[in-house]
């Protein structure tokens, strides 16, 4: 009697070990599958007009800071060698920015990967996950609450062209110049789209409260420009 | 031809001498590596965040590592060292040599031993446990410097909406259900009614199976 009750506990026991195998096999090998097809880590952008971007930087292109960042050069000086500004010496690898400081509107937080669905809750900017590094080619997409107990970027609407501000990394600084502002709607998300040089976009809510979409209607972008690393800019 | 053999060792072994001082210099290189970290844990806390590993390249790869996130949309900062073994074939173990994380560390040395095993084009094993990488996993110091990590099995995602940055906290009312000791709780209640419920169900029976042999008698 007990050694048919152990044969069948061995019996099921087998089976069970057996089936867990195929199991976590099958998950696997389905997953990887999956991955392949459509993965995860990708993020696309969908446009309003129903175009699609994937959310890829060019990071392996050259960091070269654009033109509108050239230094002005004040009338009746001719003794310039070159108006032309040195690019900085491009950097191995990006890092992730820390912190930004806007001296205008008083802004000074800290900085975290973030994205639609893990937005900051405490007084810190969001860096869109896949938006470009610092300093590097491509995009970097900042965002800051308006208000609240999280408010981060309650007075962004008072930068203007050529305001400037920094991110910083873990090792150096980063100058951005405002290129422009404007007002669009939640759902353009043309703002976030990668860039051929280096950038850097800024978002926060604006317009009117919105109690059925539980936000603003409007959203408030500011577009800048990579100048150069501080260090560079000093030399 | 034997002076010629000499003659052809010492050039040889003047070329090695002076190779040796470059080559001990490749090993001894820097890498910086950036990881984009985006999950949810099986007991429903949210991670997200960026480790940035400074690998010191050599026959094993020594890291510092800091990851800087949040958890459950609050900061998070964690520090430690590494040590990377590339075992091959897309196989890594990591050895934790020391973390100020909680939780990870139980006391032993090495710390924690981590696998990391490529299992398809896009996905490696953590532990056994499947996550999405961009990508493939290259070893140690071999030139990729960028990674993105997500929860397996999502698919891309589309991004139709900028970031909900209003004033007002955003609460989904219907998130507390999916807590899991909320869940958890739910579950146990609905099992404790169910019992409850067949319990009674019982005693009416055996009432009317009572009632029915004393009506008999």
């Amino acid at each position: 009697m007990i050694r048919r009750w152990i044969r069948h506990l061995l019996a099921i026991m087998g089976c069970a070990a057996m089936l867990v195998g195929f199991g976590y096999g099958g998950t696997i090998a389905y997953l990887s599958w999956r991955e392949q097809v459509s993965p995860s880590t990708q993020r696309i952008l969908v446009l309003q007009n129903g175009q699609q971007i994937p959310l890829v930087q060019p990071t392996s292109l050259p960091r070269m800071p654009v033109s509108s960042a050239a230094p002005e050069i004040p009338s009746g000086v001719t003794n310039v060698l070159s108006v032309t500004p040195v690019p900085p010496a491009p950097v191995e690898t990006s890092l992730p920015p820390v912190r930004i400081v806007i001296p205008k509107i008083s802004v000074d937080w800290p900085v975290v990967l973030s994205d639609n669905d893990h937005m900051p809750q405490f007084q810190g900017v969001g860096w869109l996950m896949g938006s470009g590094f610092p300093g590097a080619s491509g995009n970097m997409v900042l965002f800051g609450h308006l208000g609240g107990p999280y408010g981060t970027f309650m007075r962004l609407h008072e930068l203007q062209q050529g305001d400037e501000f920094s991110v910083f990394t873990q090792v150096g600084e980063q100058r951005y110049r405002v290129r422009s502002t404007y007002e669009t709607t939640p759902d353009d998300v043309a703002a976030l789209a990668p860039t051929n040089h280096a950038s850097a976009t800024l978002i926060t809510c604006s317009g009117p409260w919105n109690p059925v979409a539980q936000t603003n209607e409007r959203r408030l972008i500011v577009l800048a420009d990579y100048l150069q690393p501080l260090a560079s800019a000093q030399k | 031809m034997k002076r010629f053999l000499h003659s052809t060792l010492i050039v040889l072994g003047m070329v090695l001498v002076a190779l040796l001082p470059a080559i001990a210099a490749a090993q001894q290189s820097t890498e910086t590596v950036t990881v984009q970290v985006s999950g949810q844990t099986p007991l429903g806390t949210a991670v997200i965040g960026t480790i940035v590993l400074q690998r010191t390249c050599g026959s094993s790869t020594t890291s510092n590592v800091t990851f800087n996130g949040m958890v459950n949309g609050h900061p998070a900062r964690f520090t430690g060292t590494v040590r990377e073994n590339w075992l091959g074939n897309g196989k890594e173990e990591v050895e934790v040599l020391s973390t100020d994380l909680k939780g990870l560390v139980l006391g032993a040395s090495p710390l924690r031993k981590i696998l990391l095993v490529q299992t398809g084009a896009n996905t490696i094993a953590v532990d056994g446990i499947p996550v999405a990488i961009d990508g493939t996993l290259v070893q140690p110091c071999g030139g990729r410097t960028s990674y993105t990590v997500t929860n397996v099995g999502q698919g891309a995602r589309t991004i139709q909406q900028l970031p909900n940055t209003a004033s007002t906290q955003i609460v989904d009312h219907a998130q507390w259900l999916m807590q899991p000791y909320v869940l958890s709780g739910l579950f146990i209640g609905a099992g404790a009614l169910l019992l409850l419920a067949s319990r009674l169900l019982r005693d009416r029976s055996h009432g009317r199976q009572g009632v029915a042999a004393a009506q008999e008698l």
